[in-house]
């Protein structure tokens, strides 16, 4: 949607996914947007390299973050929010509403 | 009190369970997924009636199975419904607040139900949105400040306390507040 702004489609999934869901990982992300890992993974290392991110390993997985340092860390967050809520319904729904809170073991779903 | 069918609603179910319950002294409050879908008229649809109560699992099951429930694991079901009953451990809580006293209720078929209130059950919400950023009940969340008058004050000096304000004004600005 403003892919020029992040300069390609795959960062502004990548930002967009990660201030959606507070975190993510190569393949979540790729997964989610029908992208892969390829694609994904050195738009997230700019990202890095860049200082908006940072990473952390959980298990093998590592875990990428918006900085909490990052000086414009509020008015980024902001900015990926208000992106977020005029995209269309459709995407909302496809890519942005994963259940993220947990299920008890053997829930039926 | 009816019987149990395909056609008993989630507002009556939650009666006959209370109903019966109150019968056998036990009392229950009505929480989760299942509020949700009864202030948002269905918009949410969740099939699991979650009550918090302060008695013994075997007293409840004896009560329960008065009703035709069968103890699945933890769930209750009925050959009648679609609906399942389950009583998570209690005290009820929403987040660091426990125990939290419901301020909710519906009156079915003359008998009073307890559960959370709209802005309790938003606040419920909105901890899942908080701690796991999990959209899909801040949009529940936003469903039911759309239907019902919720008190912003009192979600505010939650948030607070949770030390999630920033987040907080996520939900503000879906609802059309500023924070």
């Amino acid at each position: 949607m403003y892919k020029a702004l992040f300069g390609n489609e795959v960062a502004e999934h990548c930002l967009l996914y990660i201030v959606n869901y507070g975190e993510g990982h190569i393949r979540g992300i790729a997964t989610t947007f029908d992208l892969s890992p390829g694609q994904v993974k050195p738009q997230l290392e700019k990202l890095e390299r860049g200082g908006i991110l940072v990473s952390q390993f959980a298990g093998n997985t590592k875990l990428f973050r918006i900085n909490p340092r990052l000086a414009i860390r509020k008015e980024l967050v902001a900015l990926m929010e208000k992106i977020l809520s005029v995209l269309p319904e459709d995407d909302i729904e496809q890519y942005y509403r994963e259940r993220r809170r947990p299920r008890r073991t053997g829930k039926a779903l | 009190m009816s019987e149990i069918t395909s056609k008993t609603t989630r507002q009556q179910l939650a009666a006959i369970v209370v109903d019966k319950l109150r019968h056998h002294k036990i009392d229950a409050v009505l929480v989760g997924g299942s509020v949700v879908s009864i202030y948002t008229d269905n918009k949410y649809e969740s099939n699991d009636l979650d009550f918090i109560s302060p008695a013994s699992h075997k007293k409840i099951v004896d009560a329960m199975t008065e009703l035709g429930f069968m103890a699945n694991g933890k769930d209750f079901v009925h050959p009648g419904t679609k609906f399942t009953v389950e009583f998570p451990t209690g005290p009820i809580g929403i987040g660091d607040d426990q125990p939290v006293q419901p301020e909710g209720k519906i009156t079915v078929d003359g008998v009073d139900v307890k559960l959370l209130s709209p802005t309790q059950s938003v606040m419920d919400r909105l901890i899942s949105f908080f701690v796991f950023n999990d959209r899909q009940c801040l949009d529940q969340a936003v469903w039911i400040a759309d239907k019902h008058p919720i008190n912003l004050d009192q979600v505010k000096a939650w948030a607070k306390r949770e030390n999630q304000e920033e987040k907080l004004t996520v939900f503000l600005a879906r609802i059309g507040r500023k924070s």
